[in-house]
């Protein structure tokens, strides 16, 4: 399987190298402007309180403040352009690993190997699984940088980085494995992409609605983002909501095996 | 003479551990036949060409085989392990009609990876790189820098790298320049040579001919024959070329697609009909006459259109 992973990481490490160094500038760079020009205090003074649209953007039911410099920092891992650099990598790999490789014919070459398709699909996983790991740790990584560089974020920043980053990880684990899930029963790559961006999509706008409009708080129990408070983490990571993210993914995990096992390869 | 070989013959043999047994295969793409009710047995040591037109289910019967199909009903069994088991794949090497390698890696590198994927715990690839011609410094290359031909060699090399039993090619020379497909002539012999099997599909005739021992037909998901091609030559349609001296009043019966260019006629003649020729001679006003065994493809369509009158 150790092979597996490096073609992988062959094909990919272009796409990989840009989205951690996408994810890593991004993060930098919001909290160096933070840090540089008091974004969070510009907005205060232009608000006062955050607007409610700005606050659902923000993904917090915590209540804790957007405008302020950690706020800001913890917001970073909630902005949409953060959301579509992260969560590219599981959805491409994703898509890639099932439907994709039946499409383009890959499929025909590793699948009629004397391995079972699930071992297959394990060494797509753990590929993806340490990709993912290295785009959410290059986030972190440019938060704590633009924090230690920084005298109103601190320490504190690189705390808040950090948790950002464990608190963010399980939510893209679920999208991955959606991903996976989807693409195992797509007869194309295109149809697994759409039909994932599709989902995703819904899903966060359910979440932003159920923020704006309390009549629809009860969306964010079906919503993965509605486990998922970015600005939460200033106060701590909330680890049931991790776990119940996680094991949502597991449970796509496996019914992407189970597509796999009845699925055509050709 | 040739005859079609049926159920009988594959009941008869059905004991023995052939290398791959077919019965009753069915397979459909929601109401579209791909394959329907094959029965088919292939020898050990023998090279088979599955032939029929494009659409008539050759790559969905190979794709069966190898277990990325699963059947609709039937039974298909390789080296009397059933298809389903990965055991099965352990004996086979096969070759897409369009291989997808990873183009970042190297040509070595896939061959690795396949290997590896594989379980084989030796790979002995030297003899077909050079039965293939294959320029050993391009397996150091991206295969995103290969030509198709080249690519289609790789194709070849990785399904026979582990020493299969079961070598299964789809399509197999399609890319190939005349000179590749000498090599590929000389890889499948050697392949045969020693006691392996090989079932490849194609739909064109001469390279069914010049490689294979024994020809399956199949058109429109359903099989038509199997034969040997030894027989099927023998029984392929005569050319007749007649020279006459003056325009002959009447063409004698048993003159199939007669067409006259002056005092020459030329048609064809069903094999083993030796008074059409006798009657052809007895006429005074023939002066020469030419005759020879009719290309194969002439028989195969030949063969289609009876099947279609049928």
């Amino acid at each position: 399987m150790k092979r597996l992973l490096w073609a992988d990481v062959a094909a990919r490490r272009r796409m990989i190298a840009g989205l951690v160094v996408g994810t890593a500038v991004f993060v930098l760079a919001l909290a160096s402007i933070e840090a540089i020009g008091g974004l969070s205090e510009v907005g205060r003074q232009a608000f006062g309180e955050a607007p409610p649209a700005l606050s659902a953007l923000a993904g917090s039911r915590s209540g804790f403040d957007v405008f302020t410099p950690l706020g800001l920092l913890a917001f970073a891992f909630n902005h949409p352009f953060f959301l579509a650099l992260s969560l590219a990598i599981g959805v491409a790999i994703g898509t890639a690993a099932i439907a994709g490789d039946v499409e383009s014919g890959r499929a025909q070459l590793w699948y009629t190997r004397p391995v079972p398709r699930h071992l297959i699909l394990r060494g797509r996983l753990v590929f993806w699984l340490l990709a993912q790991i290295c785009v959410v740790a290059a986030g972190v990584a440019g938060g704590v940088l633009a924090s230690l560089l920084s005298d109103s974020l601190g320490t504190d920043g690189a705390g808040v980085a950090i948790r950002a980053g464990v608190q963010f990880l399980p939510l893209a684990l679920f999208i991955g494995a959606l991903s996976f899930a989807v693409s195992a029963f797509a007869p194309t790559r295109a149809r697994a992409l759409g039909r994932t961006l599709g989902i995703t999509f819904l899903a966060y706008l359910a979440n932003f609605v159920s923020l704006l409009w309390s009549t629809a708080e009860p969306l964010r129990w079906i919503t993965p983002f509605g486990y998922y408070d970015p600005l939460g983490v200033v106060q701590g990571i909330r680890w049931w909501d991790a776990v119940a993210l996680s094991t949502a993914a597991a449970a796509l995990i496996l019914i992407a095996h189970a597509g796999l096992a009845r699925r055509d390869l050709a | 003479m040739w005859r079609p070989r049926g159920i009988d013959s594959i009941t008869a043999v059905a004991e023995e551990p052939n290398p791959i047994v077919c019965r009753g295969l069915t397979r459909y793409y929601g109401s579209t036949v791909g394959i329907e009710g094959l029965d088919l047995v292939v020898r050990r040591g023998t090279v088979t060409g599955f032939l029929g037109p494009n659409g008539a289910g050759k790559t969905t019967v190979l794709r069966l085989l190898v277990g990325l199909l699963r059947p609709t009903s039937g039974e298909a069994w390789i080296g009397g392990v059933p298809v389903a088991d990965p055991e099965a794949r352990r004996r086979i090497g096969f070759m897409p009609s369009d291989p997808a390698f990873v183009g970042e890696l190297t040509g070595a590198a896939n061959l690795d990876l396949l290997a590896d994927l594989g379980g084989a715990e030796s790979v002995d690839r030297s003899w077909a790189i050079e039965l293939l011609d294959f320029d050993v410094r391009d397996l150091g290359r991206p295969v995103k820098e290969y030509s198709s031909g080249m690519v289609q060699k790789l194709a070849l090399i990785q399904a026979v790298q582990h020493r299969p039993d079961v070598v299964l090619l789809d399509e197999p020379a399609n890319r190939l320049d005349p000179l590749a497909h000498h090599g590929f002539e000389n890889l499948v012999r050697a392949i045969a040579a020693g006691g392996r099997t090989v079932l490849l599909s194609s739909h064109v005739l001469s390279e069914v001919e010049s490689t294979c021992d024994e020809v399956a037909m199949v058109r429109r998901g359903r099989l038509l024959m199997v034969s040997s091609v030894r027989d099927l030559s023998a029984a392929a349609l005569r050319r007749v070329t007649v020279v006459y001296r003056e325009r002959p009043a009447q063409l004698p019966d048993g003159l199939h697609d007669a067409s006259a260019d002056g005092l020459v006629v030329t048609a064809r003649v069903e094999a083993h009909r030796p008074a059409v020729l006798r009657e052809i001679l007895q006429d005074p006003a023939v002066d020469d006459l030419l005759v020879e065994a009719a290309p194969l493809e002439e028989t195969f369509v030949h063969l289609y259109r009876e099947e279609r009158g049928a």
